[in-house]
């Protein structure tokens, strides 16, 4: 082969390879992504918010077109776009704990964390971390006291964030936390805290007597089979009902009542037994029979706050003892 | 004579010294959490002793049976001072599970419960009859009941002036305190530790012996650990706590001198500003 015709076959080569080097790169597509966010409803619980990251996928290729007038081939662009909507993180909108309370954490899915109540915000998706957790009531106070990350051959992130509250007094909080992407600030969440007082309970009976003698809750027993009944409500409260119960249906143990005035005559029940089925006549079926040690009549006094005019019910026990 | 003589004696004492030494460790004795037993051969599962306290209204027991048709016939006892019955019968044509402690587990088809009240001080027995589906006497089984005052092995547990309940969280803002652990009869102390999270379920002993002496709460109760779904998983979950409240947990063991069990009382204390 002499010189000249080497060196066209080279030029040749040079230019096809040029060529398809050119096209390739023409040809390459380039993308983009642009993410915006959006904090809405959960779509599964109304209780629930969630961080929307809404992708745009942009992809921009080159063709050659071939423009008449200039009569040359002209570089291009076609955008193809295409989007994504993900759940990047979930959490509770609210939360109702209790004044004075500082829990421990229980067992490995529990995150009190010496606080009264916690919240756990779900992260799906890797790349979100959640930072400056605050309140909005400087009585009410928060503090994040757990995590945990997910690892795996192909992902590192922290999955759950714990938030835990604690006050001294009752009151309502906004507590607030951000959100980053990759780093960047994205959105500040908020979940409304309400601590409650806690609630001692108020006697609302003075005392009740029956046949006499006075009923107590650890000496609720008795071997008169009928007798007076007299209540005597707490300072505050009004009687609004008496009733006495007279029977259990022995299928459901559902009590039967009778209605009497205050110091009437009652008589009570001898009956104890009922048997309750579940599933009948499947192959779960099961069954309670209860047979108490004493016959138990029991005692629903419905009372009045006189004040707030709520009413409430009152319950006693009078347990016969067998005669024999 | 005299020289092998002293040399008998050196190497018998030194034998017996070695012997002391090299003496194979007395096995823990497995300590019995509950006196709940499994009777494979009758398939009854039922607790051998109990605690009955005059204080209260009634104590309860279940009577665990493994085979189809058993029931239990009747509860006699030894004395009129105690009074026992089967208030509850639950019978089921599949069977139900129950852990009664870390060792033993039953699956029953009728758990029966046996109510006892007492109506003096003493140490009776209640014998329960077991028969088979054909109404043929399977078993019986005996059930010693301690009637005492009150079944709580505790006096009193006091941090200051402070009175700790168990299993409960007891808030304070005193930085430190005597920790004293006062014992009912028929109750034995065995530890009292301070101890310290390895997670969110389990103690380790951080100071031994800490009854009656000042307790200085933990200002700091931060903690690492982590967990795999299954043992095949190659991905992990890694937790890590750090409370905003810290706590001080109490290990107390005790040792009932009747029922001849073992129990641990966990007390939390949890500092609060």
């Amino acid at each position: 082969m002499n010189k000249k015709k080497l060196i066209s076959f080279g030029t040749t080569l040079f230019l096809a390879a040029a060529l398809v080097l050119g096209m390739q790169i023409q040809t390459d597509a380039e993308e983009t992504q642009t993410h915006t966010y959006k904090l809405e409803q959960s779509e599964w619980s109304d209780s629930r918010m969630r961080l929307m990251e809404h992708t745009t996928y942009t992809e921009t290729y080159y063709d050659e077109l071939y423009d008449a007038e200039t009569d040359s081939y002209v570089k291009t662009p076609y955008t193809y776009e295409y989007t994504e909507d993900s759940v990047a993180l979930e959490y509770e909108k609210k939360h109702e704990f209790t004044v004075g309370m500082a829990d421990v954490n229980y067992s490995n899915y529990s995150f009190y964390g010496g606080g009264g109540g916690y919240s756990q915000i779900d992260i799906y998706r890797e790349g979100f971390t959640v930072q400056n957790v605050r309140s909005s009531n400087k009585n009410i106070k928060v503090a994040l006291t757990a995590t945990r990350r997910y690892k795996s051959s192909y992902a590192d992130y922290i999955s759950d964030y714990y938030i835990s509250y604690f006050a001294k007094k009752a009151g309502k909080a906004a507590v607030s936390f951000d959100v980053y992407k990759d780093g960047k600030f994205v959105q500040t969440c908020s979940i409304s805290v309400i601590a409650k007082g806690y609630k001692f309970y108020k006697p609302v009976i003075k005392n009740v007597k029956y046949a006499g003698k006075e009923l107590y809750y650890y000496d609720p027993f008795t071997n008169k089979t009928s007798g007076k009944l007299k209540v005597t409500p707490a300072k505050g409260y009004k009687i609004v009902s008496i009733e006495y119960t007279t029977g259990i249906d022995a299928k459901t143990g559902d009590y039967t009542y009778k209605k009497i005035k205050n110091n009437g005559k009652i008589k009570l029940i001898k009956q104890r037994k009922y048997t309750r089925k579940y599933s009948e006549g499947t192959e779960y079926e099961s069954q309670y029979a209860y047979n108490s040690l004493f016959p138990v009549t029991q005692i629903r006094i419905t009372l009045q706050n006189k004040k707030t005019k709520e009413t409430v019910e009152d319950y006693e026990y009078l347990y016969t003892l067998n005669r024999k | 004579m005299k020289n092998f003589k002293r040399q008998l004696i050196m190497v018998f004492a030194f034998a017996l010294f070695a012997g002391m030494l090299f003496a194979p460790v007395n096995a823990q004795a497995k300590t019995k959490t509950t006196t709940y037993q499994y009777d494979k051969k009758n398939n009854v599962c039922s607790r051998t002793a109990m605690r009955v306290a005059l204080n209260q209204r009634y104590e309860s027991t279940d009577v665990y049976l493994a085979t189809s048709g058993d029931y239990v016939a009747g509860v006699k006892t030894s004395s009129p001072n105690l009074i026992a019955k089967v208030t509850t019968v639950n019978t089921t044509k599949q069977t139900y599970s129950a852990q009664l402690n870390d060792n033993i587990s039953v699956n029953y088809y009728n758990r029966s419960e046996i109510t006892f009240l007492a109506k003096a001080k003493g140490t009776y027995t209640a014998t329960v009859t077991i028969k088979n589906k054909n109404g043929k006497k399977k078993c019986t089984k005996k059930i010693k009941i301690y009637a005492t005052n009150d079944s709580y092995p505790f006096a009193s547990v006091t941090y200051g002036k402070q009175y700790l309940g168990y299993g409960m969280n007891n808030t304070t803002s005193k930085k430190s305190g005597k920790l004293s652990v006062k014992m009912n009869p028929t109750f034995k102390l065995k530890s009292v530790d301070v101890c310290k999270f390895v997670d969110n379920e389990t103690l380790k002993v951080a100071r031994k012996k800490a009854n009656n002496k000042t307790l200085k709460l933990d200002m700091s109760t931060k903690y690492q650990f982590s967990y795999k779904w299954s043992e095949s998983d190659t991905s992990e979950n890694i937790v890590d706590v750090n409370y905003m409240n810290p706590v001080t947990p109490v290990r107390v063991v005790v040792y009932d001198t009747l029922l001849k069990t073992t129990v641990t009382y966990n007390f939390y204390l949890v500092y609060v500003k």
